[in-house]
């Protein structure tokens, strides 16, 4: 798994790479709240665009990150999933709660208005 | 007919059995899967049946290093896939703690908001995503977990036409 993180505005935008299993949860974790902390960052977009495979592991880990940022009054959104994860986080729920954009620029634009409020 | 075809050769295959032994190690996660995967492609399924399948055969397998092992790397995580007629059968088994209480293991969490609470979301995707699925679990003993994939319906017709 790779993450690569850029700053647009106020929102820190990771495109995370690989498969999202228990082998890397710890990395995505670790990684993800140490950009937010360093940025200062409260909104996040995860680009799961290059995730090949997503399991329930995956999703406890992108959840976690979207309860920190919630408690914080911020925000996050999910970015052009594939077609076998974006099913998975539809069966898990996540799309209740977190938006799923296929386009950035309207992600960055829902996001810097509040995002959604759930 | 209702036959599986093996990739390639043309032929049909009635049973074919693979059995897979690794270390309870998360490192082993995706060589289970893939595994699995490229066994269940000698059955007509599609693309996203497969990946329904290593998503199933990944939250047993995580299941069996996180719980049955408490994330120790000496157990041992045996996995069976068997192709009969038109279905897959997998065992995904673990001699690990075991549990005293398997339905309770295998309930739903209202929404899945929890890192540490994914059991039952595991279980979500194993009874989404398979048929028949059954635990055995013993404490001490460890747990084994068998789910069955029909080929499907339109896929099966398919094959009877030819």
């Amino acid at each position: 798994m790779r993450v690569e993180t850029r700053l647009t505005g106020d929102t820190l935008v990771a495109r995370i790479e690989g498969e999202l299993d228990l082998l890397v949860t710890d990395e995505f974790r670790e990684q993800v709240d140490r950009l937010l902390r360093e940025t200062g960052s409260r909104k996040l977009l995860l680009d799961l665009a290059s995730v090949s495979f997503l399991d329930s592991t995956g999703i406890g880990a992108i959840l976690g990150r979207y309860r920190k940022l919630k408690e914080k009054g911020g925000a996050m959104a999910i970015l052009r999933p594939q077609v076998q994860v974006h099913h998975v986080l539809e069966i898990s729920g996540v799309v209740r709660v977190v938006e799923v954009f296929s386009e950035e620029s309207a992600a960055l634009k829902t996001l810097r208005e509040g995002g959604k409020l759930s | 007919m209702i036959d599986g075809k093996a990739a390639g050769e043309g032929k049909t295959i009635q049973t074919n059995k693979m059995v897979l032994e690794v270390m309870s190690l998360p490192e082993n996660l995706g060589l289970t899967r893939v595994a699995v995967a490229s066994f269940a492609a000698q059955l007509d399924l599609t693309i996203n049946d497969l990946e329904e399948i290593k998503v199933a055969v990944s939250e047993a397998v995580t299941n069996a290093i996180v719980h049955g092992y408490d994330g120790r790397a000496d157990g041992i995580v045996k996995i069976t896939a068997i192709i009969s007629g038109p279905n897959l059968e997998l065992e995904i088994q673990d001699w690990g703690k075991g549990m005293e209480n398997v339905q309770e293991a295998m309930q739903s969490p209202e929404c899945c908001d929890g890192e540490e609470d994914r059991l039952g979301l595991g279980f979500t995707f194993i009874k989404t995503f398979m048929e028949q699925v059954g635990v055995w679990s013993e404490p001490g003993r460890g747990t084994k977990v068998t789910m069955r994939r029909s080929l499907p319906r339109m896929a099966r017709t398919a094959v009877l036409e030819n």
